[in-house]
């Protein structure tokens, strides 16, 4: 029989198991082009990031991909598993850049739930720590971070989505 | 008007002036920063309602509360009163733009950041303003650069602090400069 579902994305707080790690679905390629509109677009100076001629000066290949858009990829292909239900994102720890990101690289994400506790505050919700790492085609980590998040309980959200 | 042929002395001068082109400005090398320098970066940037929906939607980011407006209005009480709030990825990116000109324009590279919060929530329609301190000064483990650790502010048009970070950065000695 056919059926009409309606799938609900993104975990509750309850949801979440410390140790447990999850790889991201999807992976991004970021394009030249892109790279260079999200620097300028987000008035980055550095034109590292968008001057080929300036880049090869400094040694590299052609120019990086801005580190802000390579995190902020990394950080978009995790939330579905870590906070597609959350109220807040409080912050970030412990960010590394630890390999360049270059046009036609392909982005992949994965997390760790390093701890969680309820909030102290308000019974609805919890905070969830985790460990993000971004990682390139090869397997290679280019960046890491730590994050806290603020997420809705099942208890007292899970009826309304 | 024909181009002159390869080799020609015009070329080859042409070729030179692009190769000693000022790309960068010469005020924010290393050497230009000191430990407790407070600099109020001088430029503010509105966040508009649609670009805040699209670099959100760039990046794959998911959450809803950020581009359903429908989802915000069934609920204010838990969504920032009925507003979508702006990423706070983008968030970092814009303030980090703000700062740019300033503090890394001439960095090799981005190195960290840590003890990032985001303090108040950011709308379309508010403007972002930005505020970097010094609060410390290295060596590198290259000759050509240092490391600056700067305290990033990020605040909105109310002066209130939406972001505070700290940050990294692998900064160029001013070229020339004895290490």
């Amino acid at each position: 029989m056919p059926q009409r579902r309606t799938p609900v994305r993104g975990r509750y707080y309850e949801d979440f198991v410390v140790g447990e790690r999850y790889r991201h679905h999807w992976g991004r390629t970021i394009t030249e082009g892109e790279a260079a509109l999200f620097s300028t677009w987000t008035m980055n100076a550095n034109p590292l990031y968008f001057n080929r001629v300036y880049a090869r000066s400094l040694g590299h290949p052609t120019a990086p991909v801005n580190p802000l858009l390579a995190m902020n990829v990394v950080f978009g292909l995790s939330v579905e598993d870590l906070s597609e239900q959350a109220l807040a994102h409080l912050g970030y720890w412990a960010m590394r850049f630890r390999a360049p990101v270059y046009p036609g690289d392909t982005l992949f994400s994965e997390s760790e739930v390093l701890d969680k506790r309820p909030s102290e505050s308000k019974a609805d919700r919890g905070i969830v720590h985790v460990r993000t790492t971004g990682l390139n085609q090869d397997g290679r980590r280019v960046l890491d971070y730590e994050r806290r998040i603020l997420v809705k309980k099942r208890e007292a959200y899970g009826a309304r989505s | 008007m024909i181009d002159p042929p390869e080799g020609a002395p015009e070329v080859e001068r042409a070729a030179a002036r692009i190769a000693t082109w000022p790309t960068t400005r010469r005020d924010n090398y290393f050497e230009d920063f000191a430990e407790g320098d407070v600099i109020v970066h001088p430029r503010g940037r509105t966040i508009g309602e649609s670009e805040q929906m699209a670099l959100t939607n760039l990046v794959l980011n998911t959450a809803q509360l950020h581009f359903n407006q429908a989802l915000c209005d069934g609920d204010p009480k838990t969504y920032f009163g009925g507003r979508r709030v702006v990423f706070g990825g983008l968030v970092l990116a814009f303030v980090c733009g703000l700062a740019s000109e300033e503090t890394t324009e001439n960095a090799l590279a981005e190195l960290s950041f840590d003890e990032g919060r985001h303090q108040a929530p950011v709308f379309a329609g508010d403007t972002l303003f930005a505020e970097s301190t010094v609060l410390e000064k290295r060596p590198a483990d290259r000759p050509d650069a240092g490391i600056v650790k700067f305290r990033l502010l990020g605040k909105n048009q109310r002066g209130e602090i939406v972001l505070t970070i700290d940050r990294e950065v692998l900064v160029q000695r001013r070229p020339g400069a004895a290490p």
